[in-house]
């Protein structure tokens, strides 16, 4: 508030200081002129008159003194005449007369024999002097001295000033009060979108809102609108997430059940079902578990502080613990699980995620192939990533398919489903946790010849 | 030992106002004497555009009367220290001799002959600068210029009047020191028996004090026809001053000397009553000359005490018929 006094107040007062500097300065050069201009001519008549002659005639010189009486009277000041011996023989104070004038300024007239006038601001007065003599000669009659009070235009200009500054306040407080007022006005639309905003929240309004009026209202209100349907769709995918998950942990259930059941409504089973049927339902068991597992994984990386472990590790040899580990698994398909072009690199990175990220791509390369398939893990690297590809040489993706694949619980073909394991889940959490470490994951399949994945990560995490 | 400490410092407080009073006596002495001792005056240099009196300090040591005289005349004519100004008088004019008249408070200086061949803008200065120079010495008041061993005329050949400093008009600096004001001057009736009053509107310079206003106006005369000055037109005032409602009037010696055939108390009520009436704060006048209030007016009328107005002298009949409005 009071740097909108200030800022109202000083450019006022210089303008005001500025403009009445100006004025006197202005008023002052005006009377200099004036006066200058009226003893210009008094000289000239002096001076062609002869008054100043020593056998003049007494009736000029009355003139001489009535007019400069008048000149005096009208410009409040005084007039001096000082003849060619330096004496003074008019003076309008009658104070001087006949004394002996051994001023510097009438002097100088005497010897420049031109005009001259001066301000003299401390003592506020102008001060002219003009030389008597007749047009065309040279001869130096005499002086006419006048000077001029400029006090009035100090008065003048004092005034001035303080009328500007007592305008200024009125201005500024006038401005003061109509802001107040119309700043209630200018900020009603931003109260209308607080509003809109809280109506939202308590769940009165479920659409988007709009206060068009301002251009920045209209912005605040678009950018909350978009905040608003990504938080519904966040909302709807876990209302989703929810629901498929209770389908999946059902799954497993019902097929328990179903086994329990047909084993105690049967009588006289043989121990061959029975076990039969119990390892079936281990089976279901241990299905379960791994769905639950995943999910654990899937929830703990959703937590939006999931945090990286960050450390410095050589991913060559990395990848190669994971293919070591899968190797039984590839084994037991007769799928060939070859690593390529391996040269160490080393990375910022979480390597319990990475591993389990890594792991994901290729048990999925494996199960998803062919008997006698091939499993092929590629690891380049430039200056600032590292690049690691999953090809096989399986089933492959149909491309409508292709961008579905990474989401939770999709598994494909229907038909896929049944005969290859899987909680649907593998995909989803590989891809959560590159995007964790800031990289990128593609994929390149073709149906019937093979799939490839492709995945990028930065060398260093900035933090 | 707390006791003694505390002695100790009364002890140096003592000793140190001791020594200031004892410099304070000692300086006051130094300052007395050195009034006493020497003078300073200015002497007058011109500026080297010749167009304007510039001055300097001078000492003047004790010397006083001719002495001083002669110290100026040197002084004049020696170049001055600064490099922007140069000497008064011309290479070739000089001042060739002096002459002092004690009494009459008058110096009259002879120049060379080429004093006339100065350019007239050179020789206002010269004469101003001379003058305003040489009066500073006490007991000079007039200054009379000779050039070779005749009386100075000026460019039409008449006769130069004696001067002194008030000859010279300078600058109206402060023209807006100067106020209008009405003042009530009494002048002598025709038969120089009565006073005659003169209401009058005059400028005066406020760096004075009224009362010389008044005072230099009853000098200059009344306007009116019925009236006479009451005081010679060769009176100078040497100096005016007010103190506790009393004025303090010091007039030149021509006060008592040029005589008149009006009554004494004329011309002393002139002045009283004029600066009474026209000063309100002023209730008595004291008068002097040449600085002594001990001397005699007249012979009959002693000047040592106050005067305080007296209407009784004044005609009642006439206000004089011009109460100009003068400006």
């Amino acid at each position: 508030m009071i740097v909108l006094i200030v800022i109202g107040l000083i450019p006022g007062i210089i303008a005001t200081a500025f403009i009445v500097r100006d004025y006197k300065q202005r008023a002052i050069k005006l009377r200099t002129v004036n006066v200058a201009n009226q003893c210009s001519m008094l000289c000239n008549t002096i001076a062609t008159d002869g008054t100043l002659a020593k056998d003049a005639d007494p009736q000029l010189k009355e003139e001489l003194s009535r007019e400069l009486s008048m000149l005096s009277n009208v410009y409040n000041g005084r007039l001096l005449v000082v003849n060619s011996d330096f004496i003074i023989t008019e003076d309008t104070y009658e104070l001087d007369i006949n004394k002996t004038s051994m001023s510097r300024e009438v002097i100088s007239c005497f010897k420049s024999k031109k005009e001259a006038s001066y301000y003299d601001r401390e003592n506020e007065f102008i001060e002219i002097t003009a030389p008597i003599m007749k047009t065309g000669s040279d001869d130096m009659q005499g002086v006419l001295v006048a000077s001029v009070s400029t006090t009035e235009f100090e008065q003048t200009a004092l005034y001035l000033e303080r009328q500007g500054i007592l305008v200024m306040i009125c201005v500024t407080v006038l401005v003061l009060i109509l802001g107040y007022f119309l700043a209630d006005m200018l900020v009603r639309p931003f109260r209308r979108v607080t509003h809109a905003i809280e109506d939202v929240t308590d769940g009165y309004e479920n659409e988007a809102i709009s206060v068009p009026d301002y251009t920045e209202t209209e912005q605040i209100t678009e950018a909350f609108n978009r905040m608003l349907a990504r938080v519904r769709s966040l909302d709807d995918s876990r209302q989703e997430f929810v629901s498929d998950v209770s389908h999946e942990l059902k799954t497993p259930l019902t097929s328990m059940k179903v086994l329990a059941d047909s084993l105690n409504g049967q009588e006289n089973v043989p121990i061959e079902i029975y076990q039969e049927f119990m390892g079936d339902i281990t089976k279901e068991i241990d299905r379960e578990n791994d769905i639950i597992t995943d999910l654990l994984t899937m929830v703990r990386m959703d937590r939006k502080n999931a945090e990286l472990n960050l450390e410095v590790v050589e991913i060559g040899s990395m990848l190669e613990a994971v293919v070591h580990r899968l190797e039984p698994i590839a084994d037991k398909k007769r799928v060939r699980l070859i690593m390529l072009g391996y040269k160490p690199v080393k990375a910022e990175i979480d390597q319990t995620k990475l591993s389990l990220a890594f792991s994901n791509l290729i048990e999925n390369a494996i199960k998803y192939n062919v008997e006698d398939g091939w499993v092929h893990v590629t690891l380049r690297w430039d200056r600032k990533y590292f690049y690691v590809s999953v090809a096989d040489c399986g089933l492959g993706i149909p491309e409508d398919q292709q961008e579905r694949i990474f989401e939770r619980f999709y598994r494909g073909d229907v038909s896929h489903s049944t005969t290859i394991e899987g909680t649907g889940l593998g995909l989803a959490i590989t891809r959560e946790i590159v995007m964790l470490h800031r990289g990128v994951i593609k994929v390149d399949s073709t149906v019937g010849e093979g799939t490839t994945f492709k995945v990028r990560i930065p060398l260093h995490q900035e933090t | 030992m707390k006791m003694k400490y505390a002695l100790r410092r009364l002890l140096l407080l003592l000793m140190v106002i001791l020594l200031a009073a004892l410099y304070g006596c000692g300086k006051e002495a130094d300052d007395a004497a050195d009034e006493k001792d020497t003078t300073k005056i200015q002497i007058y240099y011109l500026d080297r555009g010749e167009t304007y009196l510039r001055p300097q300090d001078y000492d003047l040591g004790d010397k006083t009367g001719k002495a001083a005289v002669n110290a100026v005349q040197l002084a004049l004519g020696a170049e001055p220290d600064d490099a922007s100004e140069e000497k008064l008088l011309p290479d070739g004019v000089e001042i060739v001799n002096t002459e002092l008249e004690e009494d009459k408070f008058r110096l009259t200086i002879n120049f060379s002959a080429s004093y006339a061949e100065m350019e007239k803008t050179r020789e206002v200065l010269v004469r101003a600068g001379v003058v305003r120079t040489f009066c500073q010495i006490d007991g000079i008041r007039y200054v009379r210029f000779q050039v070779d061993g005749k009386e100075a005329t000026d460019a039409d050949g008449n006769q130069l009047n004696i001067m002194n400093n008030d000859s010279f008009v300078e600058n109206a600096k402060q023209i807006n020191a100067y106020k209008k004001t009405h003042v009530s001057l009494y002048f002598a009736s025709a038969d120089g028996k009565h006073l005659v009053k003169e209401m009058r509107s005059v400028r005066y310079n406020t760096s004075k004090p009224l009362a010389w206003a008044v005072v230099d106006r009853l000098i200059a005369g009344p306007q009116g026809k019925n009236a006479v000055a009451s005081l010679p037109s060769s009176t100078s005032i040497i100096s005016v001053t007010e103190a506790d409602g009393i004025c303090y009037v010091n007039l030149s010696q021509s006060f008592i000397t040029d005589q008149s055939d009006m009554a004494a108390e004329v011309p002393i009520y002139s002045i009283v009553n004029s600066i009474c009436d026209t000063c309100r704060e002023v209730d008595k006048v004291q008068l002097s000359v040449e600085g002594n209030p001990r001397t005699y007016f007249r012979t009959d009328i002693s000047l040592d005490q106050p005067f305080e107005e007296d209407m009784s002298l004044v005609e009642t009949t006439s206000e004089s018929e011009s109460g100009t409005l003068s400006s």
